[in-house]
């Protein structure tokens, strides 16, 4: 029984599916070294990135499995879930068979990938709903997100076509992780933190005339979104089904 | 008045408008324009209100000001309650910024009928003009479309709009007649027939030349009152059939009569009748996805849906001798048409069982919902449960349906994550 430990980026844990592959004995699990926890019985490989390797693999891979199967590999990755030993099952079936074995819904590991990506697509689609710019600086729109699963990267080509034409900043706060598109490109950008200013003007402070125009609308949202119910239909439990609580903090409506 | 004033009063008014697709159009940003609509199948929700309905479009009334005296409205003419317009320049100003914050896919604006239709049409147009050439938006732009405009305003609306629609309001003539007595049937069905030959021209006009301009490319749609006029389901499940064959609506909304009048020729209501307009969704369902007809579903012996089961489940008993499906060997056709199993797991299965033999585990693994398939399957033969009395079948079907309450208004309550991931 081995335990492979990577070091969670993608290419560490392609490169840990690769040596999975040709492993002679049994792998039980496939960790990031951050979720490891120590057991007594497991014996531990750690597993170094290297990137040829990776690169090998997700080759091997994109040519074999179909365009939607490797992308379902690749949000299960980002759903963050321990879903890597399942990916390393998963490879394994698909590369023994000369058939595309997405439409086995009948087999397991097959299931529990196809639902896993579901969840994080549902959630991309989600959040092209949910997500909610401010106009902080004059020309800058910045957006909060706290999703379940780390969809950031996901995001942007949505974003990108839509605001070509504004700079914004989407901003992962749960994994300090930002994407910046300056009016041309897009950056990704890690450890991302506020200082107290920016974080002060979120909560609604009011910070001259462009804090006010935000509140003006932001105020206008509000008033929108109460008066739009009709009340002989109230149905909170309907809405939190749509929308759980757990999506409400970085609103600009406020929900009750 | 104060834009907050206005902005409380015409969405208030409007809120009784049911449609929020924003899904459809494929409008691509442009160089230097702001926004698209959304690419997929389905549209984007930003929100959802107290009641439960998404929020999807800033949907509001353009002024609630209006010539017509119709019983069931709020906005009536006799009716004393505060009024408002907006000018263009306001209406612009809220969708442009509420767009670039993300909190809405595009704009729904309809409106009272001030002077005459073509006056107020024209209003309609000049604002969502400037939305679109002014501001280069290229997000959702939904325009009702007043009955009695003008041929010509009407073409001019489809061609900044993405999606256009006519509301029906009741299901009947007579009802119309009983209740609006300014509207006429004649005005609502012949704009309705010529935006859809339009958009039917503008189809093969684009196949021809690329570069032709799109005519209400999310298609149209439509909405009637439920329960306001003594209508049937059967009735209204015949026009909707007729709306989405012959007319080739994209959606007829239903909406439960909400009593914001009183007058001795409406109903009197404890509550709007909620279970009933589902009910109408499903059977809507059925017809756009299912490939049932309206006269499968009701006919003049039950013209009524069943409160307590849906109505795919009630077909199904009412035609036991077509079952029990075997799993492995039905037809697509006919694996819709079992209760518990949706598109998509019909989908599922006939990929699924080239690979091997389905048993019931693996069914319910796949989404099929058993509590209520159960009766009506067999995997290889075998049954989960074997009854084939209707009655004791509907009798179990009805406890589990308590068990769980049920919830009382979903407008998409078959396909929220359809296409998503496996399309």
């Amino acid at each position: 029984m081995l335990t492979y430990i990577y070091d969670g980026s993608m290419e560490g844990m392609f490169t840990a599916l690769y040596e999975g592959l040709f492993a002679k004995e049994e792998i039980e699990a496939i960790v990031s070294r951050e979720s490891y926890m120590p057991s007594l019985f497991a014996t531990v490989k750690i597993i170094e990135t290297d990137p040829k390797k990776a690169r090998k693999l997700k080759y091997t891979l994109q040519k074999r499995l179909s365009k939607q199967a490797f992308k379902n590999l690749i949000y299960c990755y980002l759903s963050e879930s321990g879903m890597e030993r399942t990916i390393l099952s998963y490879i394994k079936k698909a590369l023994a068979v000369r058939r595309k074995i997405d439409g086995n819904f009948g087999d397991e590991t097959i299931m529990e990938i196809t639902k896993t990506a579901k969840k994080v697509a549902y959630e991309v689609h989600r959040f092209h709903g949910f997500l909610r710019f401010r106009r902080i600086y004059d020309d800058l729109y910045y957006a909060p997100i706290e999703p379940d699963y780390n969809i950031l990267a996901l995001l942007i080509p949505h974003f990108r076509a839509r605001y070509a034409d504004q700079k914004w900043f989407i901003h992962d706060r749960r994994r300090k992780l930002g994407a910046y598109y300056d009016g041309q490109e897009c950056h990704l950008v890690t450890l991302v933190e506020l200082n107290e200013e920016l974080e002060a003007s979120l909560q609604g402070i009011k910070t001259g005339a462009e804090g006010e125009e935000e509140l003006f609308y932001r105020e206008l949202w509000n008033e929108y979104f109460k008066s739009i119910a009709i009340a002989e239909r109230k149905n909170k439990r309907l809405q939190r089904q749509h929308m759980p609580t757990r999506y409400w903090g970085n609103l600009i409506e406020k929900v009750e | 008045m104060e834009l907050q004033e206005k902005l409380r009063i015409l969405s208030s008014a409007a809120k009784y408008d049911v449609s929020c697709a924003s899904s459809g159009s494929n409008r691509k940003n442009t160089p230097g324009g702001l926004g698209n609509s959304a690419e997929a199948a389905m549209g984007i929700c930003h929100s959802w209100s107290a009641d439960g309905r998404c929020v999807s479009l800033l949907k509001i009334l353009y002024t609630n000001y209006c010539i017509h005296d119709c019983l069931y409205c709020i906005n009536r003419r006799s009716n004393d309650i505060p009024r408002a317009s907006f000018t263009p320049e306001e209406v612009t100003d809220l969708t442009i910024n509420f767009y670039r914050r993300n909190y809405i896919e595009g704009l729904f604006l309809s409106s009272g009928v001030i002077k005459n239709p073509d006056y107020t049409m024209e209003l309609l147009i000049r604002t969502i003009k400037s939305i679109r050439l002014e501001h280069n938006f290229n997000g959702y732009i939904h325009l009702k479309v007043i009955p009695g405009a003008d041929r010509g305003l009407v073409r001019e609306a489809g061609f900044y709009a993405d999606r256009l629609s006519v509301n029906i309001e009741l299901p009947s003539e007579q009802g119309l007649k009983l209740l609006a007595p300014g509207k006429e049937r004649k005005a609502i069905l012949v704009p309705m027939s010529y935006i859809s030959d339009k958009i039917s021209s503008n189809k093969e006009e684009k196949k021809k030349f690329k570069s032709a301009k799109s005519f209400s490319p999310a298609g149209q749609s439509t909405q009637l009152i439920v329960g306001a006029t003594p209508e049937s389901d059967l009735q209204i499940l015949k026009l909707t059939e007729g709306l989405y064959n012959r007319v080739r609506l994209r959606r007829v909304y239903y909406s439960a009569f909400v009593p914001v009048n009183s007058n001795p020729l409406l109903p009197v209501l404890k509550a709007p009748p909620l279970r009933r307009e589902h009910r109408l969704y499903q059977a809507d369902w059925l017809l756009r996805f299912y490939g049932f007809a309206a006269n499968e579903i009701l006919d003049s012996t039950v013209p009524f849906l069943d409160d307590d089961l849906d109505p795919k489940t009630v077909w199904a008993l009412r035609n036991l001798h077509l079952f029990p499906v075997e799993i492995n060997k039905a037809e697509y056709r006919m694996l819709l048409r079992v209760p518990g199993i949706g598109q998509q797991s019909a989908r599922k299965i006939i990929t699924s069982r080239r690979w091997g033999w389905l048993g019931f585990t693996e069914l319910k693994k796949l989404g099929v919902v058993m509590k209520r398939a159960r009766y009506f399957i067999t995997c290889q033969g075998s049954f989960l449960e074997k009854i084939d009395n209707e009655e004791t079948i509907r009798s179990c079907l009805l406890r589990d349906e308590g068990k769980k309450q049920e919830l009382a208004y979903e407008q998409f309550p078959l396909n929220l994550e359809a296409g998503l991931v496996q399309s």
